[in-house]
């Protein structure tokens, strides 16, 4: 009964071992959703990319790029990716006998966001919202306006803060230089991907053709003999480096916020008119009920999905409601078309930044990626009253009767 | 020294615009020089370069770079211009008519959302208008583009347009729906957008190159430019009111028209030479299937056109069968 | 009684098993937090560590260096300090022990040992996450097989002998323990590619993973349940199953809270919670102590459960299964009913 037992024991652990196996090497995983999405957009139906395209889009990003255990930064990122960083954050997690790291992109974020930053780690599916999908160059906790990158101190501070109510995690217990080497590594996987997107993008307006200029008398280039510098030349340089120069510029075009009107107060929730102005505001033209609700509980408006869903579900027309017609893109790594809420202002949680500045850039700039809008209409001093009111809603007692 | 936001600039005048073939770039429109300078620019071998070319596109290519080389480059002129008094105009006109049993449209879906009220036209839920059909079979909203042959080419533009890219375009929200449905705008053009509803909306716009997400509160207005040039229109939104939808194309030239109700359109001053047209409705994408009599369609929606002589051009009635509906 | 007990072996066996067993539950605590602080790559050779002999590893270096150095090269002493005790272990049992089954017992501890010693290396030689996996399985199976030699060899065990009863037989007393103990290991094995998660791998592979899990935590609350319920009868006063099968049941309801605990502090509180305050202002609190030990803690609770099954369904099956005649003929008698109170009452 004894041996028995144990040899049960002992089968399970060989059984274990047979089914875990050995993993195939680690590899960036391919747009294929984009590459649908683009055959949806521009082709026939039952129409595909030649297979040569997928085989050239992964070429050309390898070579600029690496894989994940040795990236590569050509040298249009030099200015805005620094090598040694992107190393000690690339490949599997080990460390050095003086304790420095490596792999800390795989010890901390693959999990969720994926070795590639496509947002669809191993428990990507559980998590409410989802991992960011770096790929799209879109960030909403940003001091930048819509369409231009966050800036270095924008991913610092949502690394070092977290995002409160979801299962982005605070990593301020890591060293600050071991930040700074995820916050360029993500730099890294989002403009690879959004450089993989704008290639797609082009093979499909070049109707399957090869992405590199062939003369008469050339054959197709080899395109893995080419170095890093040929490549950028060989397919238009201005693919990366308008991407590049995007995150470059971020800096200075960070939203200026001007400062606060009298009557506000940093730390206070009293503000005294300000939060009277602000409350008529926000259900006159602030346009905030329209969403948030009038009790600002987030209970609005009718539900919707935001730019990482859409990109795939609406650009092509997907019905998002029929299960049917968005299982093709499942099956490649989409991930269920989730709807968004707004935000329950009562809770007092804001999860781009609490600080008073921060929910100014929030109301001018909106939130990208969300339906949240950009401010086109409220002077300076109508944000201020605006932010006033809704620091003041975690604390009001009267907030569920309109003015 | 170039600050920063030039080098941004210069960037995103650089900008990769999707045309029907390679990218277009780094042709200094916006770098070297304004409209009027490209307008008033005399480069007279055009006219019979593009007439005496025949379809070899290769042989095409390699004395279009020739002659940019040769010519465009050491007089700092980068792309082709076009002059009033050497260059003669036509005006492209037709109509599409789609074919079979028109699908029933179906109404909004405004029923149970809290601003139903407003959202009714004229007391009734209006039908959903990304399908519009007169009773003859007319087609509206179909953008009819024009596209040169490869990407390295730019269209010359009338002066009668110049005054139009000035003018500033208007996207109105009544009664939760966009009007117009369809609009096209050139790159840097002025677009005022406008909620004449008693309710909040926002505008969303968007493309693969072009993005904003305004808030429009009632009665509230604002102005925005779509930068960059894309290859189908844009989706505009309204995330408030998940049914309204509209349809913004932006391109670097004036030459994209729009069917009106009676599916028929008409393309002025379009330049002399050799051109595609190319087609495209948000329902079909790109009208591959579009009969046009005595011209092939790829399978990209497009038509040649070749304007030698003629003053006018009438493609006549095209018509499209119902079945390719996506 | 005095007679029965020179009959018995020597008690060294049991001594060692049990201090065996006292190494190895620390080990599988140490292992975990190796896996948790993702410290198994901290020391990239073996079987030395940067270059010395394991043993002779500078003691200050190893207290006062990076912390993923000091447990990873901790693990690895009292890894092989599980290995000399087993080697012990192994000399007592095959001097002093008579049966034969037990004997090979021993013999397969130590290779068990030897070979969770060799996993851990090749994990660290091969770089192969697939063998961290195995490795994560191996090290509770071996500290159930310490367990059931401990119980084996414990004085209870032979007791057994003078009492077996099977007037009681049931189903739900032996075969139920052993189905809990299988599926606990499998809790077990799905939690360790939970843990060991490839980075690569797609988002359906963990959900599924998750609903397994969190299945299977529900059915061994379950029949961990219906184990204590059979054991409060009350004909089981005082055979020695009421204790186990409390503990059990303690440990499985700690085990769920902590498993709740592990996701909260590694994912945040789940969708539907949102519109609380708490969990909205929640932040995961990335490498925390909180975070780290509730893990470990979730993972060290499993083993013990895994034990704690093992225990008791070895008393339950010496206590009550049939005897099978090729074995136990010789000493097993049947006893009676009424027999039974007056032996544990005489044991109290």
């Amino acid at each position: 009964m004894k041996r028995c037992s144990s040899f049960c024991i002992l089968a399970i652990a060989v059984l274990a071992c047979a089914a875990c196996g050995p993993a195939e090497p680690i590899e960036f995983r391919y747009n294929a959703v984009e590459q649908l999405k683009q055959e949806r957009l521009f082709m026939d139906e039952g129409e595909h990319f030649p297979d040569s395209s997928r085989e050239e889009v992964t070429s050309i990003l390898k070579i600029l790029f690496g894989t994940p255990d040795r990236p590569q930064r050509s040298d249009e990122a030099a200015a805005i990716l620094d090598l040694t960083r992107l190393n000690m954050a690339a490949g599997p997690v080990e460390s050095e006998i003086d304790g420095t790291p490596h792999g800390l992109y795989r010890e901390h974020c693959a999990h969720c966001h994926g070795i590639s930053g496509d947002g669809a780690g191993a428990t990507a599916a559980l998590l409410n919202p989802y991992p960011r999908d770096f790929r799209l160059g879109k960030f909403k906790f940003k001091s930048t306006p819509l369409r231009t990158p966050p800036t270095d101190r924008d991913l610092t501070r949502i690394l070092h803060n977290g995002i409160p109510g979801s299962a982005m995690p605070s990593f301020r217990l890591l060293p600050d230089e071991e930040i700074a080497a995820l916050v360029d590594y993500v730099k890294y996987l989002s403009i690879r991907g959004q450089l993989e997107r704008t290639l797609l993008a082009e093979i499909s307006s070049l109707d399957g053709e090869s992405l590199f200029e062939i003369e008469q008398s050339e054959t197709a280039p080899e395109i893995d003999s080419m170095s890093a510098d040929e490549v950028p030349d060989a397919i238009g340089p201005e693919f990366l480096e308008d991407i590049v120069a995007r995150w470059q510029n971020a800096d200075e075009r960070v939203t200026a916020v001007p400062a606060a009107p009298a009557g506000f107060q940093i730390g206070h929730a009293d503000h005294g008119n300000l939060t009277s102005q602000g409350r008529e505001l926000f259900f006159t033209k602030g346009n905030c009920t329209q969403c948030h609700g009038e009790t600002a509980a987030g209970d609005g408006s009718t539900v919707n999905f935001d730019d990482w869903t859409n990109d795939w579900l609406k650009t092509p027309g997907i019905d998002p409601y029929d299960r049917e017609s968005w299982k093709p893109f499942m099956a490649l790594g989409a991930l269920r078309p989730r709807p968004v809420q707004p935000r329950n202002l009562n809770l007092g949680v804001f999860r781009g930044g609490d600080a008073a500045e921060d929910i100014y850039r929030r109301i001018a700039n909106g939130i990208e990626g969300s339906p949240m809008p950009a401010s086109a209409a409220l002077s300076s001093n109508e944000i201020w009253a605006l932010v006033a009111y809704v620091k003041s809603l975690v604390h009001a007692n009267d907030k569920f009767s309109k003015p | 020294m170039a600050t920063a936001t030039q080098r941004l600039e210069q960037a995103l005048n650089r900008k990769m615009i999707f045309g029907p073939g390679r990218i277009v770039t780094r042709v200094a429109l916006l770098n070297t020089g304004s409209f009027a300078q490209m307008m008033t620019a005399d480069l007279p071998t055009e006219k019979s370069f593009f007439i005496r070319i025949d379809a070899n596109r290769k042989i095409f290519v390699h004395v279009l770079l020739a002659l940019l080389v040769g010519f465009a480059l050491p007089c700092d002129k980068a792309f082709p211009q076009a002059s009033d008094s050497d260059q003669p105009w036509a005006n492209v006109s037709g109509r599409i008519l789609l074919e079979g049993k028109v699908p029933e449209i179906p109404l909004e879906k405004i029923d149970g959302h809290k601003d139903r009220s407003i959202c009714l036209v004229d007391g009734k839920i209006p039908t959903d208008d990304s399908l519009v059909v007169d009773e003859t079979g007319g087609l509206r909203d179909v953008f009819v583009i024009l596209t040169p042959l490869d990407s390295e080419t730019k269209i010359p533009v009338h002066p009668s347009y110049h005054k139009a890219a000035n003018t500033t375009l208007e996207l109105d929200n009544r009664n939760c729906r966009f009007v117009p449905h369809a609009m096209a705008v050139m790159t840097g053009q002025s677009i005022l957008l406008k909620n004449s509803d008693a309710v909040g909306h926002n505008c969303k716009i968007a493309s693969f190159n072009n993005e904003h997400n305004v808030n429009l509160p009632a009665g509230g207005e604002a102005e925005i430019k779509l930068e960059l040039a894309d290859r189908i229109p844009a989706n505009v939104a309204c995330d408030i009111h998940p049914w309204m939808d509209a349809l913004i194309l932006a391109k670097d030239h004036p030459y994209v028209a729009i069917t009106s109700v009676d599916g028929s359109f008409q393309l002025k001053n379009v330049p002399m030479g050799k051109w595609k047209l190319q087609f495209w409705h948000q329902r079909f994408g790109y009208l591959r299937k579009l009969s046009v009599p005595g011209v092939k369609v790829d399978r990209k929606g497009r038509i040649d056109l070749d304007l030698a002589d003629a003053q006018a051009m009438e493609l006549g009635s095209m018509k499209l069968p119902v079945s390719a509906i996506k | 009684m005095n007679q029965q007990t020179d009959n018995l072996p020597s008690r060294w066996p049991h001594r060692l098993a049990c201090l065996l067993a006292a190494v190895v539950f620390p080990l599988i605590w140490v292992g975990g937090l190796v896996t948790t602080t993702d410290a198994g790559m901290a020391v990239p050779d073996w079987p030395g560590t940067y270059g010395y002999n394991m043993f002779l590893y500078p003691i200050e270096t190893w207290l006062y260096g990076p912390f993923d150095l000091f447990i990873e090269h901790g693990h690895r002493l009292l890894g092989a300090l599980a290995g000399l005790i087993a080697i012990a272990m192994v000399v007592a049992t095959c001097t002093t022990e008579r049966r034969p089954w037990v004997k090979r017992l021993a013999v397969a501890l130590l290779a068990l040992v030897i070979f969770q010693g060799l996993l851990g290396g090749l994990r660290v030689e091969l770089f192969a996450r697939w063998i961290a996996r195995i490795h994560g399985c191996v090290g509770p199976a071996f500290f159930v097989a310490v367990i059931a030699f401990c119980v084996a060899t414990s004085r209870w065990w032979h007791q057994q002998n003078k009492t077996r009863d099977q007037t009681r037989l049931r189903n739900g007393l032996i075969w139920l323990p052993i189905i809990m103990l299988g599926i606990s290991y499998g809790q077990l094995v799905i939690g360790a590619f939970l843990r060991h998660m490839d980075e690569a791998a797609p988002p359906a592979t963990y959900k599924w993973l998750i609903v397994a899990h969190i299945s299977v935590a529900i059915f061994i609350a379950f029949g961990t349940f219906m184990q204590w319920i059979i054991s409060r009868q009350k004909m089981f006063h005082r055979v020695g199953i009421r204790a186990s099968a409390n503990v059990l049941v303690l440990l499985v309801l700690s085990q769920i809270s902590l498993g709740i605990g592990t996701w909260v502090v590694k994912f945040g509180w789940p969708g539907w919670f949102r519109q609380f305050n708490f969990a909205a202002h929640f932040i995961v609190p990335e490498k925390s102590l909180l975070q780290m030990n509730l893990i470990t803690a979730h993972v060290v609770v499993g083993s013990l459960i895994l034990a704690f099954w093992t225990i008791h369904s070895l008393r339950c099956n010496r206590r009550f299964a049939a005897v099978r005649n090729c074995s136990t003929t010789d000493s097993a008698t049947s006893i009676t009913h009424s027999d039974i109170h007056a032996i544990t009452a005489s044991d109290a």
